[in-house]
């Protein structure tokens, strides 16, 4: 078996914490990409393993025989100063995945839903998912060439989204860009940190 | 009934006196969970995959995530892999508390400046 380890990027054991992001869309609406763009370890991807009985795989031997779909799942890495790691997950568009992702939100910091102005619609079901498990999240537009650009108005519209979800637009190739709508789940998570301290008392 | 402990008292493993999430909790266990190996323990008796991962720990700390993409093995086989070497002390697994527990505005400042950097 060939050893792997040469490709391999292990965090500092000063690390004393992760935190994880998942990146949610259509498929094909660039969530790899955008991942790729910010990650610092090259692309990996997970292979997920789904059972019709997918809590009680309790040992390899359960495997083989049952019903299974395999998902790839892409993530990235960064690492904040020298003690936090923070993952970026791809969650896997395709409706069948649901159950999957709905458990992938578990524990997630936030949430960033891609979508394409060609199919806007396309990325409803995703937003519906988050809003339900309580992540917050933003709303991020990918530009393709040759799709429809449209006003932050007409998207904020188009997407029903209340004055207090941020809407980014960038290109998920760019790194620079591709930042964008990180930069902005976080400064989101603050503020509604702060709105949900307690007022100082003026005693 | 105490029961009868073998002259051991006052050794303390190295993996004990932690903050870290310890327990063999299956669900405590997810993608982003990151392992820490403890190399000083016995690698005797470890089946053959969870050799492979600790093999692949020993220079230093991995999430889940990560195993399963470098050793292709599904997510699921890695929860329950990490799981046992966590019972066996082989390893000390940390899961991010949940955001609602850790309203951490320093954590996101810090957060949102690297970004800015990157």
């Amino acid at each position: 078996m060939p050893s792997m380890s040469s490709d391999v990027r292990h965090l500092p054991t000063s690390v004393t914490q992760s935190v994880k992001i998942i990146v949610l869309g259509p498929f094909g609406v660039g969530k790899t990409t955008l991942i790729n763009s910010v990650s610092e370890i090259r692309p990996l991807s997970t292979e997920e393993t789904m059972t019709q009985y997918g809590q009680e795989v309790d040992d390899l031997a359960d495997l083989p025989d049952k019903t299974t779909t395999t998902v790839a799942m892409d993530f990235g890495r960064l690492t904040i100063g020298d003690d936090v790691a923070l993952y970026l997950f791809g969650a896997p568009g395709q409706p069948r995945f649901r159950s999957f992702v709905d458990d992938l939100m578990l524990g997630a910091l936030g949430g960033i839903v891609l979508a394409d102005t060609r199919r806007i619609e396309a990325s409803f079901d995703h937003i519906d998912r988050l809003e339900h498990a309580g992540v917050p999240y933003v709303i991020t537009v990918n530009t393709f060439d040759g799709a429809p650009a449209y006003s932050e108005d007409e998207l904020r519209q188009a997407f029903q989204l209340d004055e207090d979800t941020p809407l980014v637009v960038c290109d998920a190739r760019r790194r620079d860009s591709a930042k964008l709508p990180l930069i902005s789940l976080v400064r989101h998570l603050l503020a509604r940190s702060e709105a949900s301290r307690p007022e100082p008392s003026h005693a | 009934m105490t029961p009868v402990r073998r002259s051991r008292a006052g050794l303390v493993r190295s993996h004990t006196p932690t903050d870290g999430q310890a327990r063999p909790v299956r669900s405590s266990l997810d993608e982003s969970t990151l392992l820490y190996p403890d190399t000083n323990i016995e690698r005797g008796g470890l089946s053959m995959t969870a050799s492979r991962v600790m093999d692949l720990l020993a220079p230093g700390v991995l999430a889940l995530a990560e195993i399963s993409a470098h050793l292709r093995m599904p997510v699921p086989i890695v929860k329950v892999i990490a799981a046992d070497l966590v019972a066996s002390g082989h390893v000390l697994a940390r899961t991010p508390a949940p955001p609602e527990q850790r309203n951490d505005c320093e954590l996101l400042e810090r957060i949102l400046s690297a970004l800015h950097e990157l």
